[in-house]
Formats: C-alpha cells, sequence, structure tokens
C-alpha cells in the first residue's frame, strides 16, 4: 500500500504537471504574447561587486547521493548514517528558517527595484495578475478532476467530497503547510468514507509525496513567465522540467516557497531562465504559495479515496 | 503558524517598496541593492544541494510523529 500511494502520488504530480502545462499552451500565449519586450529596457545596473559561491555539488550529485545515502541506509541499517541525516536534515532547517526566509522580503525587494529601475517591469506588470488568475483555475480545476476520478473510484459524488474538503483547504491556504494541516485533512477524509487505517497511512504520507497544486504553479508560472518573454513553449523543455521538479518537490518540502528556490537550478537548464527572471517567479511563487498547498493536502483525500478502493478490493 | 501571513504581508511589502525605489532611487542606490541581490543569489543556489540532502523523506519513507514540515 505504501508503494502504492506513491506511485499513485507521483502519477498524479506528473499528470498534473502535464494538464497546467497543456492549459497554459492554449491560453498564455492568446492572453499574453511576447509584451515583454527586452529592447525597451532602458539600462543595466551592474553591482559594484558581487561574490562567486559555488554549490558544494550540482542538483542531480545532490539527489542521487542522497538516494544512495537513503536506501543504503535502509539496506544496512546503519544508524550513523542515519542519525547523520536526520541531524544534516535539522540543520537545513535552522539555516533556512533563520537565515534565507527573513531575507527572502529583501531579495525581493532588491529584485524588484532592479526590475523596476531598468524599465523591465512595466512589462511584466499586468501580465503577473494574469498569470495568477490561470494559476488560480489551473489548480481548481486540478481538484475537480482528481476528485472526479476519485468519485468514478470510490463511487461518491465527488462534489461533495470536495465540499467536505474546505476546511482543510482553508486551514492549508492559511498555514501554507500540508504538515501542520494533516489533523483536519485527516478527520475530512474520514467523513469522506476513508477507513481510519488507510488515511492514517495515506495523508501523512501524501503530505510529504503529492505535491500536484505546488506542481501545476510552477509549471503555470514558468509557461506564463517564458510567453512574456516571447519564448515557445517546447514540449521536450517541459517534460524535462516536470519530471524534475516532480523529483525535487518530494525532495524538498516543509520550508515555505522550498520547491521554487530548490528548482532554480532546473528551470535555467531546462527552460533557460536567467537568475533574474527567476527571482520573479520566487515572487509570484511565494506570494500564492497557499493555494498550491491547499491544493496540495485536498488532493492527498481524493487520492486516500482511490487508495481506500483499491486496497478494499484486495482484503475481499 | 502565526508567522506565515507576515511573511506574506512582508514580501508584498517589499515588491511595493521596491518598486518605489526603482522608480525614485539614484543609480548608486540600485547598484548597491545589486550586490546584495548577486550574493543572495549565489547563496540560495549554494543551499540547493543541502535543501535536497537534508530535506529528502527518502531516509524514512513512513513518516514519523514528528511534523517536520511545520515551520510556518
Amino acid at each position: 500500500m505504501l508503494l502504492l500511494t506513491i506511485g499513485i502520488a507521483w502519477v498524479s504530480t506528473v499528470l498534473t504537471g502535464y494538464f497546467a502545462y497543456v492549459v497554459s499552451g492554449a491560453v498564455f500565449p492568446r492572453i499574453l504574447s511576447g509584451t515583454l519586450n527586452e529592447a525597451a529596457v532602458t539600462k543595466a545596473f551592474p553591482a559594484y561587486f558581487t561574490l562567486t559561491i559555488p554549490p558544494i555539488m550540482d542538483i542531480f550529485t545532490a539527489l542521487v547521493t542522497s538516494l544512495v545515502i537513503g536506501f543504503g541506509t535502509i539496506a544496512t541499517g546503519s544508524e550513523t548514517l542515519q542519525k547523520a541525516a536526520n541531524e544534516l536534515r535539522d540543520v537545513v532547517m535552522v539555516t533556512l528558517k533563520n537565515a534565507f526566509v527573513p531575507f527572502l522580503p529583501v531579495y525581493v525587494l532588491t529584485v524588484m527595484a532592479d526590475l523596476t529601475a531598468s524599465g523591465k517591469l512595466v512589462a511584466v506588470g499586468g501580465s503577473c495578475v494574469k498569470i495568477m488568475a490561470l494559476a488560480t483555475l489551473t489548480t481548481t480545476a486540478v481538484l475537480l478532476i482528481q476528485f472526479g476520478i476519485a468519485g468514478l473510484v470510490a463511487r461518491k459524488n465527488p462534489l461533495k467530497a470536495l465540499w467536505n474538503m474546505l476546511p482543510a483547504y482553508l486551514t492549508g491556504w492559511g498555514c501554507c503547510s500540508s504538515a501542520a494541516t494533516i489533523p483536519y485533512t485527516l478527520a475530512q477524509t474520514k467523513k469522506n468514507g476513508v477507513s481510519d487505517e488507510t488515511a492514517a497511512l495515506v495523508i501523512p504520507l501524501c503530505s510529504n509525496v503529492h505535491m500536484a497544486g505546488s506542481m501545476a504553479n510552477m509549471v503555470v508560472y514558468a509557461a506564463g513567465l517564458l510567453v512574456l518573454m516571447g519564448q515557445g513553449l517546447d514540449f521536450a523543455s517541459f517534460t524535462e522540467y516536470i519530471l524534475l521538479i516532480s523529483i525535487i518537490a518530494v525532495a524538498s518540502p516543509g520550508v515555505p516557497g522550498g520547491i521554487v528556490l530548490a528548482s532554480q537550478a532546473v528551470a535555467e537548464s531546462a527552460l533557460g531562465f536567467t537568475p533574474e527572471r527567476y527571482a520573479i517567479m520566487i515572487a509570484i511563487y511565494l506570494a500564492l504559495d497557499g493555494m498550491g498547498t491547499a491544493c496540495n493536502l485536498t488532493g492527498d483525500c481524493a487520492l486516500a479515496m482511490i487508495v481506500d478502493k483499491f486496497k478494499g478490493k484486495k482484503d475481499r | 503558524m502565526k508567522r506565515k501571513p507576515g511573511l506574506l504581508f512582508k514580501l508584498f511589502a517589499a515588491i511595493a517598496i521596491g518598486i518605489v525605489m526603482g522608480w525614485l532611487a539614484p543609480d548608486w542606490v540600485i547598484r548597491s541593492t545589486n550586490c546584495f541581490r548577486d550574493i543572495f543569489g549565489q547563496l540560495i543556489k549554494f543551499i540547493v544541494p543541502f535543501i535536497i540532502l537534508g530535506l529528502s523523506r527518502r531516509q524514512s519513507p513512513i513518516p514519523a510523529g514528528r511534523p517536520a514540515g511545520c515551520c510556518c
């Protein structure tokens, strides 16, 4: 049941990514159409000085290393490495919480100042609102589809199930953490007729591995910004982007905006983002972080309904 | 849990202040803030492998009782 849940969660996340890609591809070229004209940039403001701080390893080295150590620890039962991993996690959490998250507003401020001064903002301005609106619509549509499928599988009224999840959705909006919302998600999921046993496994697990909402947002924002830059939405590039994010999203939940920070390198390599364009993306993402979280955890309930149905069949 | 609205508010404030600053401030201010922007951008890239190594839940797929992601 563990693997089944993880599998469904991953498939759901990836399909959501493609869904968001298709929607963005259909809508953005019509409402945005390359309005960001790089030629309109009046002047550049080079920093007085800067530092180069190369990361100790690139994204893939990190992913594979964490896989090798993770599975290796399970296989050998190494307690020291397990403990080291847990302690490293605490160190990273403390660092992010104290040294990064508090400075994000300052970072956003400096980025916006540069964007305005160099005349790029005028070009982006109103389009951001359109991008955010489409992201809202997309996550809502994703939930409707997820619950539609879950309703079919579990033979329940999807709209009623979705309505039952509203308290969890709103809590997710407010506190931006699916982990903190687990109690609510759990209670509302049980109300939807999922057995206690399934809910108790699927909901906490999915709050870590099911990232459909974040994925939808990441794809819609990236696609919107690309269209703004007057670039096409290449299917192959987005496949790379979606698949990588589906992995990174699992590897980096737990911090507000953790995904958007961790995905920068992917956006740069797969989609050709520059750091300052990605800064716009960080700003948009963080502004609507709650929506992604709420969509993530509400979808967890749909997954629980499906898993419960499969499990019921096996038991019978 | 109580801190998140604060962060959100700060972000919106930062966007507003940033726009006003970029609009009114002289060049040298923007060039100075760009120092911070570049260095912090580098730091973000630097921390990413740590995020992946440190926060990966693969080490223990079954979530323990502790609310690991609860940080807002």
